[in-house]
């Protein structure tokens, strides 16, 4: 809490370092506005992105330059500004607060307050569009991010300071995963835990609460930032978001910490900026997007990297969402960001309906650098998953005639229809890395060949609970080697065995 | 009024005051273009002043333009007036007659440009003393590099001190304005 007189010092010490004078700006004048674009006359001096701000207190961004009048894109309510207002140039580009005293909050890309806690005492501002880092300010990604997902982190693994593209038709889990990889944070040492940066574009201001109360429910919230521009505000907010957040994950960085941004999602944002671009009257293309809608995610996904050891290692790992229309990956916009990602994580509708969830295609899913960044003893039961499920897939489409097939090719049926259910997972139960090694080690080694499929889910939660129980030391062990050993393996093949006896007998 | 409205008004204004004259760097000397400047742009002030009562008749779509020429001409005679009088009928040829006071304050603009005239325009609370408004104006030419020329208007909306716009730009030293950023500085 904070106690009045607090509040009262503060503004005092502000009131005394006051220095009264004059100021000297660069004046235009509001031609026409509506639709959140004002067209401004005069202010010939205004350089593109640079922040401006009207009568009455209004901020906007000058996006178009003309002969005469620059063009831009009110940042708020356009109902206040009339016709003649004065607008003001402040030769500035636009900044937000960033720093440790908004983790926990949820801010709109103004990085002002919306949850009711407060003024927030950010000690500094930065701006919200830079260059990403070059190529001598980067190092390739080395360590993992685990989302504590089990069909992400064996198959689709994803390292710090990547960029992993989560696509999907909607409702198909794409806000799950991301919100799963938030709460796994957790689970990570304090010293290297990610600061998680929630994006809301667009979204409504349901999901956007129901996303703030399950991270505080998990106490998430206390790594976490929240932006939000909900469907409702203005385009220009919507546009504005990502670049918000990521400057704020910036500062993070570039001080040596690690952060896991989570962009949900870019197809509201470009067509945000397809309404801005419109309304500015720039000429449309392929779906009447913009010629420059490639540079608009290219120039923020770029800004997701690991930073070199001289620049303080730390990262930035961004995941992208994209919803698409049928499973369609060849329209404009996905394709666009398929190409500017690390990696694809492909969720299908089919798929979810079917109960397989998370509705990953892992067939299909890609991660481009992310495996160098995989634990070792992640990558010894990983490796084998992969096959196994392509080899059962392969089947499973011939199975379906009801043809003859012989004893090992119903082994390999009989496999991977254990593992498929193996890798389905709960929504908000992402799992240590440990855990997902030692089922996954049970899975892949055959151990569950003589469960019935609808039993092994149940039979992977007494397992672990039974490890926890009577082995105490056999899953920090696993963490702490981070790669199976024999011993480990033994230890592990031990407690699977006398436990599956159990179980068997039990059900 | 639209962007491209002023935008055209500008455009029409640049053409009117330059129609004949050549290039006026090469061909005139500065003098010379600034009286010719002030001289056109007296004419199309007396046109202006001339057209007002008719302007109602001349804007409306329905008249038909031979009418609104013939009026045009009956209420500017004399040979002075024949430039601003071609510039006025071919806005009205070209539906366009609304511009003609936008297009006259753009002339004034440019006419002041040629002069190398800043004209100043200071809101205060109070009338300027003579001392204060030749002290702004000597600051203003030492600032623009052109002979500032000050006009004073009072208002009580600035609460105490003055601003000053010329130029495209704003000295904003009134009380109205350190309070606003006062009050910023308070808030965030
Ligand atoms: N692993 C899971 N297990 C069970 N239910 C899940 C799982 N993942 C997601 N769901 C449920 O599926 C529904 C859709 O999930 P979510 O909102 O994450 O999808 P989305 O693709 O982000 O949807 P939208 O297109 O609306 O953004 C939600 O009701 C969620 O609770
Ligand atoms: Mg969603």
């Amino acid at each position: 809490m904070i106690r009045p007189e607090e509040i009262t010092d503060i503004i005092k010490g502000k009131i005394e370092k006051f220095v009264p004078d004059s100021e000297l700006s660069e004046l235009g004048q509001v031609l026409q506005v509506g639709d959140g674009i004002a067209r401004v006359y005069g202010l010939s001096g205004a350089v593109i992105n640079e922040l401006v701000e009207f009568e009455g207190g209004v901020a906007g961004m000058v996006l178009n330059v003309e002969r005469e009048n620059v063009g831009c894109v009110v940042m708020g309510s356009d109902s206040q500004i009339r016709e003649g207002d004065r607008v003001k140039r402040t030769g500035r580009v636009l900044e937000v607060p960033v720093g440790d005293a908004l983790i926990g909050r949820v801010v709109d890309p103004l990085g002002n307050p919306l949850d009711g806690k407060g003024p927030i005492a950010a000690g500094k501002r930065r701006p919200v569009e830079i260059i990403a880092p070059g190529v001598v300010a980067r190092q390739p990604v080395r360590e993992p991010l685990s989302t504590g997902i089990k069909a992400i982190d064996s198959m689709v693994p994803i390292g710090r300071g990547q960029r992993e593209l989560i696509i999907g038709d909607r409702q198909t889990g794409k806000t799950a995963i991301a919100v799963d990889a938030i709460i796994n944070q957790r689970n990570e040492p304090k010293e290297t835990r990610p600061i998680c940066i929630y994006v809301a574009i667009g979204q409504k201001e349901s999901t956007v609460a129901r996303v703030a109360r399950t991270l505080e429910e998990n106490g998430a919230m206390e790594y976490s930032i929240i932006v939000t521009a909900a469907a409702a505000k203005p385009a220009s907010l919507l546009y504005l978001a990502p670049y918000s957040g990521c400057a704020m994950g910036e500062e993070f960085m570039w001080n040596g910490r690690h952060v896991l941004i989570i962009y949900d999602d870019l197809s509201k944002h470009a067509q945000a900026y397809r309404q801005m671009s419109l309304l500015l009257r720039r000429p449309p293309g392929r779906e009447a997007y913009p010629g420059d809608v490639f540079y608009l995610h290219s120039r923020l996904l770029e800004r997701a990297c690991k930073l070199s050891s001289k620049n303080g290692g730390g990262s930035l790992t961004a995941l992208p969402v994209i919803e698409t229309q049928a499973n369609d990956v060849t329209a404009y916009i996905p394709t666009n960001v398929i190409s500017i990602t690390d990696g694809q994580i492909y969720l299908e509708s089919n798929l979810f309906h079917s109960g397989i969830r998370p509705a990953v295609n892992v067939g299909v899913s890609v991660s481009r650098v992310g495996g160098s960044a995989q634990s070792k003893g992640m990558r010894q039961v990983a490796g084998r998953l992969r096959l196994d499920l392509a080899q059962y897939n392969e089947l499973a489409a011939f199975a379906q005639f009801g043809s003859d097939l012989d004893k090992s090719s119903l082994d390999q049926l009989k496999r991977g229809q254990r593992m498929v259910e193996m890798l389905k997972q709960d929504q908000y139960r992402p799992m240590a890395t440990e855990e997902q090694i030692a089922v996954l080690f049970a899975g892949v080694r055959g151990h569950l060949d003589d469960i019935e499929v609808p039993l092994v889910r149940r039979f992977e939660a007494g397992l672990l609970d039974r490890m926890k129980e009577k082995y105490p030391k056999l899953l920090p062990d696993i963490a702490e080697k981070k790669a199976l050993d024999a011993d480990l393996e033994a230890r592990l093949v031990t407690v699977i065995d006398e436990f599956k006896k159990e179980f068997l007998s039990r059900n | 009024m639209k962007a491209s409205e002023r935008t055209l008004a500008r455009r029409y204004a640049a053409a009117y005051m330059s129609y004949g004259t050549g290039t006026p760097s090469r061909m005139v000397s500065p003098a010379d273009a600034a009286g010719e400047s002030a001289a056109r742009l007296e004419a199309l002030r007396r046109l202006e002043r001339a057209v007002a009562p008719a302007l109602p008749l001349l804007t409306r779509p329905l008249v038909p333009v031979r009418l609104k020429l013939e009026i045009l001409e009956k209420a500017c005679p004399g040979k002075d007036l024949v430039r601003a009088l071609a510039l006025a009928a071919l806005l009205v040829r070209t539906g366009r007659l609304g511009l003609l006071g936008e297009t006259a304050a753009q002339c004034a603009l440019l006419a002041d440009e040629a002069a190398g005239v800043l004209r100043a325009e200071v809101t205060s609370r109070y009338p300027l003393s003579d001392a204060e408004r030749a002290g702004l104006e000597k600051a203003l030419s030492a600032f623009s590099g052109r002979k500032a020329v000050v006009s004073n208007t009072i208002s009580e909306k600035v609460l105490g001190g003055f601003e000053a716009g010329f130029g495209g730009f704003l000295l904003d030293a009134t009380l109205l304005g350190r309070l606003a950023r006062l009050r910023k500085k308070i808030t965030t």
